[in-house]
């Protein structure tokens, strides 16, 4: 476990308790523990590392987590050491305290708050959604009552939280569902100048997205809902369209109107994280299905990734997130403000949580990426000796090893550094400068 | 932790892993294999780092019994707990380039020797997922 320092621990851990909404203290850059760069060529880009930092739990974490409180601590279900039994824990990720805390399953954060949804157990076979005051939980871990449990009509499965409206330590928020009927909301406020905090329902379950269900069944295909941080859109995976879709929630009735640029991938997705300010997503993805290619991120035949990257709406342009080491995984990224991501990686049976500065990364517009896609396998030849070259001189050890690294790096090149590259490169066959200099223009084509 | 050893009944064959893969994975050729021999079938993909796959596998595994319908659970990697147990893993580019690693429980059902275009992501209550089998199957 890292311990790193940090200006909220002289703050303490538990200060947050209602609005802070936009006010998520961004943990300041740092060094990931790699050794620095030597000197390189002037079209080796830096900084190279988005890394921030990265740590691994004190057990053993299932792949689902969420950053909770003030974004420093994250929950998430792991084994409990000695029975392997599924536990929720509390970790804060500046101390390296882990806390056990209620239920088995899915502890979810509202943003920035200090309250926790859990679903739990009942005796009837079935899980009622519960909600806990995280500075109590931090105190008293599985000894916590709950603040209020839901009945039945809340569906206690795959829930997650907005904020809709936010007063001092007054929070008015709500929780989504999915569950018999194709998902539920139900809106709550939460009073955080009581301790332990008071929370009450504002109206009764409703349905979600009404209008969007079959008229025969009331079932929606629609699955993997997840609720924008400001509870007014939410993202679900159409099963018909096979596609990933956003769409804007009626206040008042719950009807969805799909938004007017929904996620434009067709690729093999997991469930979103909305950024704070709900202008990105952020997801998992299989490389070897994705508009973001196999030429890039894989060839045929060669055993799937799991790999993770943020989808910015207004730009229309991904953000590729870095990992370690062939083989790796990334699981569910989670925005810890608008500019950090949290991944869960698993490379081999070794788990740790890598945090991401996203003004680290550049840009790739859709369409530069889908520029790429259709290159032909000649035309991809010079692109690899490219990038051959510009790992050689450019990339740390722990980074040489993946391809997917390696042309992420390359496309965030302006012009005339891969000009330098491609000079380089032909140093001993400048014939074939030209050939890489029609790369390089390749590459910068945006549209 | 997820177990793909499920018991066999009489009237349905519920697989673990067929016994004459190689390696305990479930390639394009197993998967070829499988829809020759299933007009209809199921094939559940699992993670031990999901814990709702556990808790879909009984419900997966009644309602498939209930329509008779061959099940095959996979895993969704090759780590050493996997490998100890003797897990199969997906391995299916068919698989995987139609979903099978979105979402751990995910579903897909086969009619006609063909796979269903519609992979379900989610552990499905037993309500949701007759109503699916009902809309991939008809009434049984």
């Amino acid at each position: 476990m890292a311990i790193i320092n940090h200006p909220l621990i002289a703050l303490g851990i538990g200060i947050l308790h209602g609005c802070a909404i936009g006010s998520c203290a961004s943990a300041p850059p740092q060094s990931s523990g790699f050794p620095p760069v030597p000197p390189q060529p002037r079209y080796c880009k830096t900084p190279i590392d988005p890394i921030v930092r990265h740590f691994s739990p004190p057990v053993k974490p299932k792949y689902f987590f969420k950053p909770v409180g003030n974004q420093n601590e994250i929950a998430f279900v792991g084994e409990a050491p000695g029975t392997q039994e599924d536990q929720n824990f509390l970790l804060n990720t500046i101390t390296g305290q882990i806390t056990p805390i209620p239920g088995r399953l899915d502890p979810i954060g509202l943003f920035n708050t200090d309250l926790l949804s859990v679903p739990i157990d009942d005796d009837n076979g079935g899980t009622k959604m519960s909600f806990y005051d995280l500075r109590q939980l931090r105190a008293k871990g599985l000894a916590t009552p709950p603040l209020y449990q839901s009945d039945e009509s809340l569906m206690g499965r795959y829930q997650s939280l907005g904020t809709l409206r936010c007063v001092k330590n007054r929070v008015r928020f709500r929780i989504i569902t999915d569950g018999n009927e194709g998902g539920n909301f139900r809106d709550f406020e939460v009073n955080f100048d009581a301790f332990p905090a008071k929370l009450r329902p504002l109206h009764p379950t409703r349905l979600l997205c009404s209008n969007l269900r079959d008229p025969k069944t009331h079932f929606m295909n629609h699955k993997l809902p997840m609720l924008s941080k400001n509870g007014q859109q939410v993202a679900f995976y159409d099963l018909a369209a096979r596609l990933m879709k956003v769409y804007q929630i009626h206040p008042q009735t719950g009807n969805c109107t799909l938004l007017a640029t929904p996620f434009p991938s067709r690729g093999d997705i997991g469930k979103f994280d909305f950024s704070p300010d709900s202008s990105q997503a952020a997801f998992h993805y299989s490389d070897r299905n994705l508009d973001l290619n196999v030429q890039t991120f894989g060839r045929p035949a060669v055993q799937w990734q799991l790999r993770s990257a943020v989808f910015d709406f207004k730009k229309q342009a991904y953000q590729l997130l870095p990992f370690f080491g062939k083989g790796a995984n990334t699981y569910y990224p989670a925005f810890l403000d608008q500019q950090h991501i949290l991944t869960l990686q698993l490379t081999d049976d070794q788990l740790e949580f890598i945090e991401v500065d996203l003004s680290r990364l550049p840009y790739f517009a859709k369409t530069q990426i889908e520029n790429l896609v259709h290159l032909t396998n000649e035309e991809f030849a010079p692109f690899q000796a490219l990038s051959d070259r510009f790992t050689e001189q450019c990339y740390l050890d722990t980074l040489r090893s993946t391809r997917a690294n390696r042309i992420l790096g390359l496309l965030a090149l302006d012009e005339t550094q891969c000009l330098e590259l491609a000079h380089d490169s032909s140093r001993s066959h400048p014939e074939l400068f030209e050939v890489y200099a029609s790369t390089c223009k390749k590459l910068q084509r945006k549209n | 932790m997820v177990s793909n050893k499920v018991e066999s009944t009489a009237a349905i064959t519920f697989l673990a892993c067929f016994v004459p893969f190689a390696g305990n994975s479930f390639t394009d050729t197993e998967l070829m294999q499988w829809l020759s021999q299933k007009e209809k079938s199921l094939i559940l993909i699992v993670s031990d780092g999901m814990p709702y796959s556990q808790k879909s596998i009984p419900i997966v595994s009644q309602q498939a019994q209930e329509r008779n319908l061959p099940l095959i659970i996979l895993s969704d990697r090759t780590g050493a707990e996997q490998k100890k147990r003797g897990d199969c893993v997906v391995s299916s580019n068919v698989l995987i380039e139609n979903g099978a690693l979105r979402h751990f429980p995910s579903l897909f059902a086969v009619k006609d020797h063909q796979l269903l275009p519609e992979v379900i992501p989610g552990i499905q209550t037993p309500q949701e997922l007759r109503a699916h089998l009902t809309e991939f199957y008809g009434d049984h």
